[in-house]
């Protein structure tokens, strides 16, 4: 394979005296900067709504609009009764590449119905992220679509999601009180599967 | 209910049986006959005396239509929905019921004197719409039968029945089969004998050896008549000569095709001519039992063909040592208890043997092993009516009133839309144009013929332009379809193609016994596609759904009832495609068919 | 015989035989679900189906008896299409339950669907709803939706257990898998049904929900419940904690020996497997303190030296009591009976009183233990040999100093205040075993042993078959297996044995008692070898 020479263009006498190109880029800064003070004066005194200055977020103010498929921090959708979709078929637990997903299973009341988690947790400092979980889900269970993005926290156990922030993505940590109504892997009863109706496995 | 009262009467039945267990159906129908329905503690009962586990019990219970196991009214009416009589208007006639008597199928009158049931054919198609009250079959049931019943409900046969009985035509000249038939209380032992009876016996008993009689028949070409037209001589010559285990004839008396009901006349009219062609038959093959597998909605012809039993026993026809001559033969009436697909002849065999009439894997074949493993030879009942005549009379007249590959008459059941159903005897070269005009007197004036259905439900249909064709087997095998049962079915420019398809579909799922997956899949999903297609909720991909999943049944199962629960579906959709296509375009609803009765039949 | 063709291949094949038969001979796969080697032949699932040359029908391989000349293709065109046809049949009705079906990664429709099938399916009805999860009996747990009516149950619970729970009901697309009403599914074989049904309308309620099949690991071995010594696969999960509250065995299932249990066992067996994770001694203790293994061995060791010298203050020799087990292996009893008989002289006895259980004319026997008739083989159940009460009732009258118990629980045999006594009074009291009870309460030395799981070894059956019992994982936690014990205090005692695992230790075994002469563990493989004579103990012979 022949070797390609590339010729760079020299600079011309201009650009060498280099004084002219940092007036030159000065301009442009200078242009964006009278342009951003002119609108976002205006944007105060209410004008010109519509164009947009800087193109700077201000988060957590203002959010980025997120594309429709952009993977966030997960949530598992529910049924009309409370409970989850979710049938804890495992198949999220067992195609995640991180294998940050740990899922128990255990009898739901409706023979329809069948299964449903008792424990779902997602260790969200082991996640990549890369929705499979969603992809393979038979159920539309699981969505990564709830916008969330600030996931960070203080200490590795405070990413670790349950069942109880899964299902409700408006809850923090720490948990003050549980809301689910079917026997579960509850924190609050530390960790033991909460007593109400409890017909595990049988 | 004292069930220890019915113990004298079920051990007397157990011994009629080479094994306990085929006393399962008998015992069954003792309990329900006795009791009105069979609640637990009967199961129980019949599965101790016969040494059978109750889940076993409950699967014959469930696997037979006839069979109750809640408490039902003291009366049933059974109406027939199949397709010859829902080209009759039966459809309008439940409904006439239905309202009338304010309960569905299923239900029983607040009274608890009626219930109404809806069954699939009652081989009464030439009483079309058809019922059956208790034991008696009534029809056709136009606003006079229904009221009766309504009003009267109802005593159990005893022979002075308050719903007066229909008189189709019946062929009364013969000449093999139907020449008593003219006896419509049956014809007993002086006049049996007197018509010439037990002559073909006697010769066959004293002068003949098993091949020379096998070989008469066999020249006769006398084919099967339940529907598959086998040679019967040649099935004969099937059963092993150096088998030392006994060999049973049975007889398919399980009459089940719709549009069929030949055999319930020569039960009722001429019994003696069936039993005298069994007796010929077993002494061929060399069997010493005989069954009699008779449906259970027979009741009549049962009782009918039981007292011709009992006059051959006493006159020595039956029994030990026949006649002198060192041949013993018993015979068995076994009653079956609703359910088609007992008439299929390996099915017949495991009902007779106690269990669901579940088909039996072939190889091995009944001649070698069949009914309790034993050779067993299965024949139709017209056939062997048939062989008295062909001894009395000799093979070539017999063979010469037919074609050259299948010889003699036979009784073509016509029904549906033509202006006089009925049992017609005619040569089996026959065509069928000369028995829907000549005989049956052609369709309702004013219409047009559509299409004919030449062999019972399951032979493929055909157009007005194809019936130009003889009506034997080898005939209407070139042309396409089937001689089958020779139940033709008459459908004129009144008929919906959709609704015949609904009603056959209805049927086969209704029938299917569910053992293999094809037919029992295939039996369920067609219907449901022809339920939707005739809510006028069809696509027109679903023809060819249909015309794929009749495919994919035929040829895959145990038996033929899935070939033949995908015949009608290819050729209705094959030949009258365009109306399919019409009826599923225009989204209509699928008509009910109203039968005028003033106009149903000429003055 | 007659030969035939069977995709271009010619086999022989013994006259009667199917061509299924014949082609799983030849390793050529015919899918089936009601046909089953153990079961008469149904014929209803219609899978079977292939293509015999000269019949224009498509024929069942399992029905279809072999014939000479016969040429048969299992994979032609019309033969594909016939497969694809039934299954598209068979999952018309069948409920979407995959995701929350315990059979998935195991159902027969699912891989016949990958491996035969890929339609595009074409039902558009609404499918046909019958009864879900009912509970037929303590293991088993019905879904009529999903049943294929192969009747395999059935059959097994007419000609298997001949108990006759499972009947099918009604006719046509109505027909469903069911009990009579009332009844309950409780003969002694009912998890088997589990096994056979091919789909996921029989569950095990043991298993139900605790894993998905993928997690699973397989090990062979065989069962230790009775003498039958039942083959089986145990499978278990090592690397998800979370799931079967860390119990690490899931459930165990049959494995096929046509010698010992054809494809069957008994739910006792199959069943019983929960101790092997709960309540397992798992750390070494001193009167009842923690302690280590080095401790322990030391400690042991130095006991057992002074055995048979004499005791100064009373004057008689030390005298050591071993009460083994017919649950260890052979290896570990060659290894009691050449460490304690042979070389310290001591009163040895595997023969512990159980109080024999139920059994039948199929697989169960009254004799609760797996390895009986290979404790006799090796001398330690001699009727001239102690018994275990014998031993208990010398150490209680002050003759024994020293007594190592294997397993067994003593306050079988004694009351609790005599348990104490004897252990105030003995020199040396080592329990060694893999639950905690009584005994191990108050006993000197508690060792934590593994389970017959948990490491290599084997058993002789009631019918003098020696089998490989197969190691699935690692002892738990601190726990060791008795051989390795064994040899270490062996190595201390300096008795210079030279084996290092049970497979040499079962070479010296051989060598030594004659009914095992010629035996490796490659011979005797996964299926086990019959042993030479029919086992009078008296044929032992000695090195």
């Amino acid at each position: 394979m022949a070797v390609k020479v590339l010729r760079r263009r020299d600079l011309t006498v201009w650009e060498k005296l280099y004084i002219p190109q940092i007036a030159s880029g000065l301009k442009v800064t200078t242009a964006h900067l009278l342009r951003n003070l002119l609108l976002h004066s205006a944007h105060r005194l209410g004008l010109l709504q519509n164009r947009r200055a800087a193109v700077t977020f201000q988060y957590p103010e203002e959010l980025r609009p997120l594309a429709p498929r952009f993977r966030s921090r997960h949530r598992l959708t529910v049924r009309d009764d409370g409970t989850p979709r979710c049938v804890g078929c495992m198949l999220c637990e067992t195609v995640c590449p991180a294998h940050c997903i740990t899922i128990v299973a255990g009898e739901h009341p409706d023979p329809n119905v069948e299964k449903y988690p008792v424990r779902f947790d997602i260790d969200l400092g082991v996640c990549v992220y890369c929705g499979y979980c969603v992809e393979v889900c038979p159920e539309d269970a699981i969505r990564m679509d709830t916008g969330i993005l600030d996931v960070a926290a203080y200490s590795r156990d405070a990413m670790k999601l349950d069942i109880h922030e899964l299902m409700n993505p408006s809850l923090r940590k720490p948990l003050t009180a549980c809301m689910l109504e079917f026997p579960h892997e509850c924190r609050l009863a530390g960790g033991e599967v909460s007593t109400r109706d409890h017909q595990r496995r049988n | 209910m004292n069930l220890t009262a019915l113990e004298p009467q079920a051990l007397e039945i157990i011994k009629r049986y080479d094994e306990p267990r085929a006393a399962m159906l008998p015992l069954l129908w003792l309990v329900q006959t006795n009791v009105g329905h069979i609640p637990s503690e009967a199961e129980c009962w019949v599965g101790g005396l016969l040494g059978v586990a109750l889940s076993h019990v409950r699967e014959v219970v469930s696997f037979y239509s006839m069979f109750r196991t809640r408490e039902a009214g003291r009366h049933e009416l059974r109406v027939c929905t199949s397709l010859p009589c829902m080209l009759r208007g039966a459809g309008d006639v439940l409904a006439q019921i239905e309202e009338r008597l304010h309960i569905r199928p299923r239900e029983t009158t607040p009274d608890g004197e009626l219930t109404l049931t809806e069954v699939e054919c009652l081989c009464a198609c030439e009483i079309a719409p058809a019922g059956q009250l208790d034991e008696q079959f009534v029809g056709p049931l136009d606003r006079t039968t229904i009221d009766a019943i309504e009003s009267d409900a109802v005593a159990p046969y005893t022979g002075s029945a308050r719903i007066d009985e229909a008189h189709p035509f019946v062929s009364t000249d013969g000449p093999v089969i139907s020449t008593r038939f003219r006896n419509t209380g049956g014809t007993w032992w002086d006049a049996y004998i007197a018509d010439g009876g037990y002559v073909a016996a006697r010769k066959a008993l004293s002068s003949m050896t098993s091949s020379q009689i096998v070989d008469e028949v066999s020249k006769a070409n006398l084919r099967g008549l339940g529907g598959a037209g086998f040679p019967t001589g040649r099935k004969w010559s099937f059963i092993p000569k150096a088998s030392l285990k006994p060999r049973y004839l049975v007889v398919n008396a399980d009459e089940g095709e719709p549009g069929t009901f030949k055999d319930r006349y020569i039960l009722e009219r001429d019994p003696h001519a069936l039993l005298e062609g069994m007796i010929i038959a077993a002494y061929a093959i060399g069997s010493h039992k005989a069954y009699v597998y008779i449906r259970g909605e027979y009741f009549r012809p049962a009782e009918r063909f039981a007292r011709a039993v009992a006059e051959a026993y006493e006159r020595g026809w039956l029994g030990k040592n026949i006649q002198g001559r060192g041949f013993d033969l018993d015979v068995v009436i076994h009653r079956g208890a609703g359910a088609y697909i007992c008439g299929e002849e390996t099915a017949l065999l495991t009902s007779i043997e106690g269990g669901k009439g579940f088909p039996k894997l072939k190889p091995p074949f009944p001649a070698i092993s069949g009914l309790f493993q034993c050779p067993t030879i299965v024949n139709n009942v017209e056939t062997l009516a048939c062989v008295p005549f062909i001894l009395r009379e000799g093979a070539d007249r017999f063979a010469a009133l037919g074609t050259p590959k299948q010889g003699g008459t036979r009784l073509f059941s016509l029904c549906g839309r033509v202006n006089r159903p009925g049992l017609y005897e005619a040569p089996v070269g026959i065509t069928l144009r000369e028995l829907i005009d000549r005989h049956a007197q052609g369709v309702r004036r004013g219409h047009t013929l559509k299409a004919v259905i030449p062999g019972g439900i399951s032979a493929k249909v055909l157009t007005a332009e194809e019936i130009d064709v003889a009506m034997d087997f080898d005939s209407l095998q070139a042309a396409g379809t089937m001689a089958g049962s020779g139940g033709v079915i008459v459908m004129d420019d009144s008929a919906s193609m959709i609704e015949a398809l609904q009603s056959a579909a209805k049927f086969f799922a209704h029938e299917s016994c569910g053992q293999c997956s094809p037919c029992r899949e295939g039996t369920g999903w067609i219907h449901r596609i022809m339920r939707r297609i005739a809510r006028g909720e069809g696509r027109l991909h679903d023809l060819d759904d249909l015309l794929a999943i009749a495919r994919a049944m035929e040829g895959k199962t145990i038996c033929v009832f899935a070939d033949a629960a995908a015949w009608p579906v290819q050729s209705y959709i094959t030949k009258f495609r365009a109306e399919f296509e019409e009826h599923i375009t225009t989204r209509r609803g699928a008509e009910t068919t109203h039968v005028d009765e003033a106009r149903a039949c000429p003055p | 015989m007659p030969t035939l063709t069977i995709d271009g291949r010619q086999i022989d094949s013994p006259d009667g035989s199917t061509v299924i038969q014949a082609a799983e001979t030849l390793g050529i796969f015919i899918p089936r679900y009601c046909y089953h080697p153990g079961l008469s032949i149904a014929g209803n699932c219609r899978i079977c189906l292939i293509e015999v040359e000269k019949n224009p029908k498509l024929q069942i391989a399992c029905n279809t008896p072999v014939a000479d000349g016969m040429v048969v293709h299992t994979s032609s065109v019309k033969a594909d299409e016939g497969r694809r046809a039934v299954l598209e049949f068979l999952l018309a009705n069948h409920p979407l339950d995959c995701p929350v079906c315990d059979q998935s990664g195991e159902c027969d429709l699912q891989n016949f669907y990958m491996n035969f099938g890929l339609y595009d399916p074409r039902f558009r009805e609404q499918k046909i709803k019958k009864k879900k999860a009912v509970a037929v009996g303590p293991h088993v747990m019905l879904d009529q939706e999903r049943c294929i009516l192969c009747s395999r149950c059935v059959r097994f619970t007419d000609e298997i257990s001949k108990t006759g729970e499972f009947g099918i009901f009604n006719r046509g697309d109505r027909a469903e898998v069911g009990l009579y009403p009332g009844q309950q599914l409780d003969n002694p074989y009912s998890g088997n049904v589990v096994d056979i049904c091919p789909v996921g309308a029989l569950t095990d309620r043991d298993f139900r929900f605790k894993a998905r099949v993928w997690y699973l690991s397989s090990a062979p071995t065989v069962c230790n419940g009775c003498a039958q010594g039942c083959n089986v696969d145990v499978h278990y999960v090592l690397d998800r904690p979370h799931l079967n509250d860390g119990a690490r065995i899931l459930r165990v299932k049959p494995r096929y020996n046509a010698d010992v249990n054809q494809w069957w066992m008994c739910d006792e067996g199959r069943y019983g497997f929960g101790w092997i994770d709960k309540g397992r001694l798992t750390k070494v203790r001193r009167q009842g303190a923690g302690a280590t293994w080095e401790q322990a061995v030391a400690g042991i060791t130095e006991e057992l030296t002074k055995v048979g010298e004499r005791d100064p203050e009373r004057g008689t020799c030390l005298r050591l009591g071993v009460i083994a087990s017919p649950q260890l292996t052979n290896e570990e009893l060659f290894l009691i009976r050449e460490i304690f008989q042979r070389a310290l002289g001591a009163r040895v006895t595997a023969s512990v009183p159980m109080p024999a259980g139920n059994s039948d004319n199929f697989l169960i026997r009254a004799d609760k233990n797996p390895n009986t008739h290979g404790a006799a083989l090796i001398g330690l159940t001699d009727a001239t040999a102690p018994d275990a009460a014998a031993i208990v009732a010398e150490t209680l009258e002050g003759q024994l100093d020293a007594l190592w118990v294997f397993g067994y629980d003593l306050t079988k045999l004694v009351a609790d205040e005599d348990l104490q006594r004897l252990s105030r009074s003995l020199r040396l009291f080592v329990f060694s075993g893999t639950n905690d009870n009584p005994t191990a309460g108050c006993s000197h030395w508690a060792l934590p042993t593994a389970a017959y799981l948990e490491k290599e070894g084997t058993f002789v059956n009631a019918h003098g078959r020696v089998q490989r019992i197969g190691r699935a994982f690692p002892p738990l936690s601190d726990s060791r297996e008795d051989w390795r014990v064994l040899l270490e205090i062996a190595g201390r005692l300096n008795l210079g044995f030279a084996w290092r695992s049970p497979e040499e230790i079962f070479q010296a075994l051989a060598r030594s008692v004659t009914p095992f002469a010629g035996l490796t563990y490659e011979r005797i493989g996964l299926h086990g070898a019959s042993l030479m004579t029919d086992a009078s103990v008296a044929e032992v012979a000695v090195t």
